[in-house]
């Protein structure tokens, strides 16, 4: 079993959405999807989904062309979508005859999950005693249960295959951890999942592959550790009682950040990293924290992102040059 | 288009139709037509029965009248008192009061219930019968109306018998005059000039035309709005995981069919117990039924006399594939926007498609019951989809149009709506994940060729 995308294109008029985009998943598990607002991550997803055309590429799972009409798909789409107006209810039983379940089911699993996402009480409201019955409407519930409704209609059929586009966008705290509870019992039933999300620590938590999309292009892709081991352990972060900033500065070692809580630098490998080691420990600083790690995809990210846009940028400003010149 | 296309037709369409028979306004429509089919013509009736009936013993409330004779005639006020109505009525015609002292009684409201009658003979202009009564008169309006009625039916009476004309030669004489007007057809024999519109023809043609404009409009107003609800709360992305946009569209535009059909059933059944309640009443009273109490019914039912099953298939069928017309033009323009507050924006080229097109068949009623000859206009409206559909159905009902004819109009629209389903699936495709400003039709063709779904 797996799934690939590959050298998916997309282009609206002369705006180059997507470009060249391939990743595979060999096994089930999680891959995330990253990028900027505007990055062409939502663009992607629906062309894998199907629901936009594709200029160029193909989409395969289990090495035949994927269909959302023949792979059972769960979707929660980044704007998230229900009728306003309509009972909840009413809606996912709608979305589960979609996906071609029957009543009985359908209404099996709304009560799991609605238990599940505590939410039992507004898909079935109390029936009070000489007063109509009135079914909740999907405007009368909060943002995060909104979101919860179409985590459910999302999940409703068992999908082997789930996208989640920015799952957790909104959530306070507690929702935050219960969607990621949900995600991880996913994950247990060895389920392929695409993420994509903004908030970094959760791609960290939940995903081995990533893809960083900036301008449509992919700029960083593969496995997660790789990736990281790639950059190799150049952070530094050191805290000291005593001020060692004329150390550092004799080192010649790049300081990111000079905080209270301690100094964060860039070395350009861990040698140098030690030589500052040996140099505080001769001088006889107080090392409170010395901590050499592996960028954070965080700081990949804007790296990789930054680097991208810049090279657009001059990529841009040499294209604008050439036309004027020629002119 | 091919079957893969409409996965998801019949979830989408049970859902529409079991949203859409819950709202509100679907169930307002249905009420209000079924009220008005099954209590107008009863209500009618029961009027008209109280404007007959609602004095003692069917007697009129005039006592006296006051009769002021300047035609020379020498009329028998026998024979009017001879009915039980006016059995008690006093005719003076004695003159004891002079005409200026009887409508002087007449204002100071003495005489609540009497009247003065001044009748007079001109050789150009006929007979003028002037009938007064007092301001604040004690007869009601229905006698007075009665009265009115009988007199005029008296006196032509009278004048026949004075002229000597036998009871043999009276009855021929009160047979009903049908007439026929013919007009040459092409192949040189006279046929019907069926573009002359009676008074209630007039009436049907209007209220049918009224009836399926509402039907139309409120149908393509749900298909549109319901297409702009799930694209401005998103919902669309979702759905378009499960199911197809033809799916999508054609589920919509099948449920909001069946919620008129259902529509027209209720309302046709609610009209069908309501003429039966209408003979249980006129059977009940034998002296009403007599008279102008069943007018309407008989009115009603000599129009359905000569609606024949072929008719009602071809005006069903014809009436559907207009909704589906107009339904799948407001689908488009529903597609056409990205948030419901601009759909009434959007719906201004169909509000005006709709209302030009209502119009041409109204000036062509119009036309048609004040003069003939319309014959060329009504057929060209009648086969031109968009008038058509609201116009045919009626024209085919009152037998205005020919079968053959209304075949071909019914082929012609069914072709364009086939036609048209098509080309709008294309644009609704294109447009159903679009979000932005509103879309102008140059906006849609460029989208269309673009091809955005998938």
């Amino acid at each position: 079993m797996s799934f690939e995308v590959r050298h998916l294109q997309k282009k609206f008029g002369d705006k180059v959405a997507v470009e060249d985009l391939s990743f595979e998943l060999k096994n089930p598990g999680v891959y995330a999807l990253l990028g900027t607002n505007g990055a062409g991550k939502s663009t992607s997803i629906r062309m894998i989904l199907g629901i936009l055309s594709r200029d160029h590429g193909e989409v395969l799972f289990n090495g035949e062309n994927f269909d959302t009409h023949k792979v059972n798909v769960g979707y929660l789409a980044e704007e998230r979508g229900l009728y306003p107006k309509y009972p909840i209810m009413d809606q996912l039983l709608y979305f589960a005859s979609l996906k071609g379940l029957s009543a009985d089911t359908s209404m099996e699993r709304i009560k799991y999950w609605g238990e599940r996402l505590e939410v039992m009480e507004y898909l079935f409201p109390e029936r009070k005693k000489g007063k109509k019955f009135k079914p909740t409407l999907a405007d009368q519930l909060s943002k995060g249960n909104q979101q919860k409704i179409q985590l459910m209609a999302a999940l409703i059929s068992d999908p082997e295959f789930l996208i989640l586009d920015e799952p957790l966008s909104g959530l306070d705290p507690v929702n935050t951890e219960l969607f990621k509870s949900v995600i991880h019992e996913e994950i247990d039933k060895n389920k392929y999942i695409i993420m994509s999300s903004h908030q970094m620590p959760v791609i960290e938590e939940f995903c081995e592959d990533i893809t960083i999309l900036t301008r449509g292009k992919a700029v960083v892709h593969g496995n997660l550790n790789e990736i990281k081991k790639s950059y190799g352990r150049v952070n530094l972060f050191v805290k000291c009682d005593e001020d060692i900033s004329d150390t550092i500065k004799t080192l010649g070692i790049k300081v990111v950040n000079d905080t209270p809580a301690g100094i964060q630098m860039r070395v350009s490998n861990e040698a140098e990293a030690g030589h500052l080691l040996k140099e505080l420990t001769s001088s006889n600083k107080t090392i409170v924290r010395f901590e050499l790690r592996e960028p954070s995809l965080h700081e990949i990210f804007i790296e990789s992102v930054g680097k991208a846009n810049d090279a657009g940028d001059q990529s841009e400003a040499n294209n604008a040059l050439k036309e004027a010149a020629s002119e | 288009m091919n079957k893969s296309d409409f996965r998801g037709f019949k979830q989408v369409f049970l859902f529409e139709f079991m949203t859409g028979v819950k709202k509100p306004a679907f169930i307002s429509l249905l009420a209000i037509m079924c009220a008005m089919s099954l209590f107008i013509m009863p209500i009618m009736t029961i009027v008209e029965n109280i404007k007959g009936g609602d004095t003692d013993d069917n007697k009129t409330a005039i006592e006296s009248v006051y009769i002021y004779d300047e035609t020379g005639l020498s009329l028998d006020y026998g024979a009017f008192t001879s009915s039980e109505e006016y059995s008690e009525v006093s005719f003076i015609t004695d003159n004891k009061m002079t005409y200026q002292e009887a409508v002087e009684a007449l204002k100071d409201g003495s005489n609540r219930k009497d009247i003065v009658i001044e009748t007079k003979y001109d050789s150009e202009d006929g007979f003028d019968v002037t009938i007064r009564h007092s301001e604040k008169s004690g007869i009601k309006g229905s006698d007075l109306d009665k009265f009115e009625e009988d007199f005029s039916e008296f006196l032509r009476d009278e004048i026949l018998k004075g002229l000597g004309v036998s009871d043999e030669n009276y009855e021929y004489m009160s047979k009903e005059i049908n007439i026929t007007i013919m007009k040459p057809s092409k192949d040189g024999s006279f046929t019907e000039d069926t573009s002359r519109l009676s008074i209630s023809d007039y009436f049907i043609m209007l209220g049918g035309l009224m009836a399926v404009f509402m039907l139309i409009n409120m149908s393509a107003g749900n298909v549109s709005s319901s297409i702009a609800t799930e694209k401005s709360s998103r919902v669309i992305e979702f759905l378009l995981t499960g199911t197809r946009p033809l799916a999508l569209l054609s589920g919509k535009i099948a449920a909001r069919l069946l919620e008129t059909l259902i529509t027209i059933l209720a309302s046709y059944s609610c009209f069908f117990l309501s003429q039966i309640i209408c003979l249980l009443l006129t059977a009940s009273d034998t002296v009403t039924a007599s008279t102008g109490t069943s007018d309407n019914l008989i009115m009603v039912s000599s129009f359905w006399e000569t609606v024949t099953l072929s008719k009602m298939v071809l005006t069903v069928l014809y009436f559907l594939a207009g909704l589906v017309l107009f339904t799948v033009i407001g689908a488009v323009a529903g597609a056409s926007v990205s948030k419901l507050e601009e759909l009434q924006d959007a719906l201004k080229f169909y509000s005006f498609l709709l209302i030009i097109c209502l119009y041409a068949d109204l000036f062509l009623i119009m036309g048609m019951s004040n003069s003939g000859g319309l014959d060329a206009g009504m057929n060209l409206l009648a086969l031109f989809p968009l008038t058509g559909a609201f116009l045919t159905p009626t024209l085919i009902l009152t037998g205005k149009i020919s079968i053959m004819l209304a075949v071909v109009a019914l082929i012609i629209l069914i072709v364009t709506a086939a036609a048209t389903f098509i080309f709008a699936a294309a644009i609704y495709e294109s447009m159903l994940l679009y979000q932005g400003k509103r879309l102008g039709m140059k906006d849609i063709i460029t989208l269309m060729k673009k091809q955005v779904i998938a």
